[in-house]
């Protein structure tokens, strides 16, 4: 590359690693906080689930 | 509940899909904007370039900066054109085409620096395509809270204030994502990484708020009370809401404001793309919480049958 051109880049480049930054925590902000709701979300529908078919065979029964 | 959950995961395809595409668009569609300038002693093809600069120097200490570059000093009455070689507090060193000069700094009298001028490349600015969709979203958010609080001290339901409490949730994860990106913003553009100007003090001040409403509803056990002081506190905590966001227009900021028709073509489509998609976003993650609290409260429901 040119030397002049280098000289260019080289003080721009530098803010390179904090936009890359700001993605990667804004996504892996969001996508864990998503992939936590949804994984309660599944364990709580198991629990419901249960509870539930819990409380239809007791009113059977009843 | 199946309809929250269908909704939610609409909202997160939709949102999922609209910030990708604002992403790939503000990368690989949109331009870099320039911010300031860079100088250079001889002239590159770039398609940044913007011209020659000629530029004044009144002490010859200032030209220690410029070594390589074209100058013209004016020393003891005469004047002397050519590369310069060194410069410091003692003397001017010039190699011209007749040879090497060497003017005593006591003679210095004015010098022209000559060179090429090209547009600094701020590419710290990509940030921006998300992170202000995020601060907005963190607002708007902040509103609804606000809204359900003052529902819930009109009607005294419970459902506004559990509305009021997954809104200040996903509020959090917003400003926690502006706070985020704005740090590192702020490094890549201002060189430091927090800066007391009015617009980041009034959004710390915003966060310290709605960490604070949190911290208040788990002090409180009563469950009548903690509603109450939730609601009453968000509805004081969204004052702060409208300050942070005119204040940049109001007093002398720092922090850029996007005025109209600042943006145009790919720039704004792909912002436009951002903020449609960080607000697809939200509802979703608002519907995803809202699912799970309904949930919390069949299962208790469920639980109570099976203990009778």
């Amino acid at each position: 590359m040119n030397p002049t051109l280098k000289e260019v880049y080289s003080l721009v480049l530098t803010q390179w690693p904090l936009v890359a930054g700001a993605y990667a925590l804004l996504w892996a902000g969001m996508v864990i906080y998503v992939g936590m709701a949804l994984k309660r979300l599944g364990t709580l529908g198991k629990q419901l689930e249960v509870l539930e078919a819990a409380v239809a065979r007791r009113q059977g029964a009843e | 509940m199946r309809s929250i959950t269908t909704r939610a995961t609409i909202a997160l395809v939709l949102g999922g899909v609209l910030t990708l595409a604002a992403f790939f668009g503000a990368f690989f569609w949109a331009g870099v904007p320039d911010f300031g300038f860079v100088r250079t002693a001889e002239q590159v093809d770039s398609a940044r370039y913007k011209g020659p600069f000629e530029q004044a120097i009144d002490e010859a200490r200032y030209l220690a900066n410029y070594a390589g570059y074209t100058v013209q000093v004016e020393a003891d009455g005469e004047s002397v054109r050519g590369e310069l070689v060194s410069a410091d507090e003692e003397s001017v060193e010039i190699a011209t085409e007749s040879g090497g000069v060497t003017i005593d700094a006591a003679d210095f009298e004015a010098a022209t620096v000559f060179g090429s001028e090209y547009g600094r490349p701020d590419w710290g600015q990509k940030i921006f395509y998300f992170h202000v969709p995020v601060a907005e979203i963190s607002f708007v958010v902040f509103a609804f809270a606000a809204f359900y609080a003052v529902r819930f001290l009109m009607t005294r339901n419970r459902e506004f204030d559990t509305k009021n409490r997954v809104s200040m949730e996903v509020t959090l994860v917003f400003v926690g994502l502006t706070m985020a990106t704005g740090i590192l913003w702020t490094k890549a553009a201002w060189g430091v990484w927090w800066d007391w100007e009015p617009r980041l003090t009034t959004y710390f001040i915003l966060t310290l708020l709605v960490i604070a409403y949190f911290v208040l509803r788990n002090s409180v056990e009563d469950e009548e009370r903690r509603a109450v002081y939730g609601a009453v506190f968000t509805i004081l905590a969204f004052i702060d809401v409208p300050i942070s966001f005119f204040i940049t227009r109001l007093i002398p900021s720092n922090h850029p404001v996007i005025e109209s028709g600042g943006l145009e073509g790919p720039m704004l489509a792909s912002f436009i793309l951002g903020q449609i998609g960080m607000i697809a976003l939200g509802y979703a993650i608002y519907q995803l919480r809202m699912g799970e609290v309904q949930l919390q409260e069949r299962i208790e429901q469920a639980k109570t049958l099976l203990e009778r």
